[in-house]
């Protein structure tokens, strides 16, 4: 039985940085791997849904954004449940929410053609 | 003494006209044959007549120009800057750019980052240069660059204060610091009043463009057999915008792209039955790996760098590494790439891209 509770939202620049850059944590102390493993894995062993407010910095990089959330498709996370569970917003940037839905599914595709 | 006649001083006068005619004749077809050897590119000259005593003074080519339609010129200002590395091994160099009429900043990051090198190996005093007597805005652009204040060793004050397009570098040790290069081109060239969601995607373009370009060049230019220390992994940038385009260009000494490739498997398997030289390497890292995830397989993140300009509205990346260049055109959405051999190896990796600024 799910006892997960309801939703939570993860404010990017407040609760982890307004610069964050790189894909792996030897690149830096704010990469996308970081994010994934000390915050959004944790929430979304936590909560069912999860909302990313990305709107507090316009500093995003793709690799970043790519590490962040398409890697969670490493982490036994299915496209669809991501898409089902986690939402983003960023009020002057919607072409920042496209991009991590692209990067997903892209990675998305790869992984099922290299079965 | 014999007094010379008329006619003798009416021969003499014949002959020497003759001669200076001769000499002038003689000087413009050399003249001529310099020039079309480098394009119509006032070559260097190495006279001692100009300078600083005691010091070898080489005076700089009319044009410094990584151009990418002349390989000729390309190699020339390759082997231009090279050789002053040579030449101050042997005797103090003093450089006058008084000649030099265009520059594009792949040449200057070249010629600042052989200048750190020449420093660091013979010392601060081995190199010195003058832009007295040479075109205003020429002068105006090597000084805004920090360059000639970094030659002649004298203060590097902040460069957020005056300079007019800084060369900045850094390596790999430490935290990086993004944003205040970011935010010193949004305060520099973006006009006051621009529209909020409008400067926040050439914030994000800037920001997106200067960390994965510099990310890229401390993970994977220097990479090799040998462990190099982070500190010794460097780079230097130079960055504007200028109509409607951002302009950023990464240089680094590293080991190059087609000395990165692995040596064993499909690329090993390439380079022995197809690829001859390098600009056919760098071209098939750059296209063989453009759709793949782990793309870092040329040494670079082949697939991020080239990324920049697919994503832009319209733009160019322009790439020298060794003996290779690579273009990619993105005009409107179509997508064309190109590549062709130097004739001379830069030593390293130059990126440059040309991004069209987000309305």
């Amino acid at each position: 039985m799910n006892t997960k509770d309801q939703n939570i939202t993860i404010d990017v620049a407040k609760e982890f940085s307004d610069t964050p850059y790189g894909r792996f944590s030897a690149d830096g102390p704010f990469s996308g791997e970081r994010f994934r493993n000390e915050l959004l894995i944790p929430a979304l062993d936590k909560y069912e849904l999860v909302h990313i407010e990305l709107s507090g910095t316009n500093k995003y990089g793709s690799s970043f954004l790519d590490a962040a959330f398409s890697g969670l498709l490493d982490c036994g996370f299915t496209e669809e449940e991501m898409n089902r569970r986690i939402s983003y917003k960023h009020d002057l940037l919607p072409s920042i929410p496209e991009a991590i839905h692209s990067y997903i599914k892209k990675y998305s595709k790869l992984k099922t053609d290299k079965k | 003494m014999k007094k010379p006649t008329n006619n003798c001083l009416e021969y003499q006068d014949i002959t020497i006209q003759k001669r200076t005619k001769r000499n002038l004749v003689s000087k413009e077809k050399a003249k001529k044959r310099r020039r079309n050897k480098t394009h119509g590119i006032k070559p260097s000259l190495h006279t001692n007549k100009i300078g600083m005593p005691g010091r070898t003074s080489v005076a700089s080519p009319s044009h410094l120009q990584l151009s990418y339609d002349n390989n000729d010129l390309c190699s020339y200002i390759i082997l231009w800057i090279r050789a002053l590395k040579e030449k101050a091994a042997k005797k103090r160099i003093y450089i006058d750019f008084s000649q030099l009429v265009e520059c594009d900043l792949a040449s200057l990051l070249l010629l600042t980052s052989e200048v750190r090198q020449i420093q660091e190996e013979y010392g601060k005093d081995s190199i010195r240069c003058t832009v007295t007597g040479g075109n205003t805005f020429m002068t105006k652009v090597l000084k805004g660059s920090g360059i000639i204040s970094l030659i002649n060793d004298t203060k590097l004050h902040d460069w957020m204060n005056g300079w007019d397009m800084p060369i900045i570098h850094g390596d790999a040790s430490g935290e990086k610091d993004f944003t205040t290069l970011t935010d010193y081109l949004l305060n520099t060239y973006l006009p006051d009043g621009i529209p909020e969601d409008e400067r926040a995607r050439v914030e994000n373009l800037i920001y997106k463009a200067i960390s994965e370009g510099i990310l890229n060049v401390e993970q994977h230019a220097y990479d090799g057999s040998e462990k190099i220390p982070l500190d010794r992994k460097k780079w230097w940038c130079a960055t504007f915008i200028f109509g409607g385009y951002f302009y950023l260009v990464l240089c680094d000494r590293g080991i190059g792209i087609p000395n990165h490739l692995p040596k064993s498997g499909l690329w090993e398997k390439l380079r022995k039955h197809i690829f001859n030289d390098d600009a056919q390497m760098i071209h098939a890292a750059m296209t063989l790996t453009r759709t793949s995830r782990d793309s870092f397989v040329g040494g670079y993140g082949t697939k991020d760098i080239q990324d920049l300009v697919a994503e832009s509205e319209s733009g160019n990346l322009l790439l020298f590494s060794n003996k290779g260049v690579y273009r990619l055109d993105n005009n409107d959405g179509e997508i064309k790439s190109s590549s062709y051999k130097l004739k001379a190896s830069i030593d390293g990796t130059i990126i440059s891209w040309k991004l069209a600024l987000p309305k």
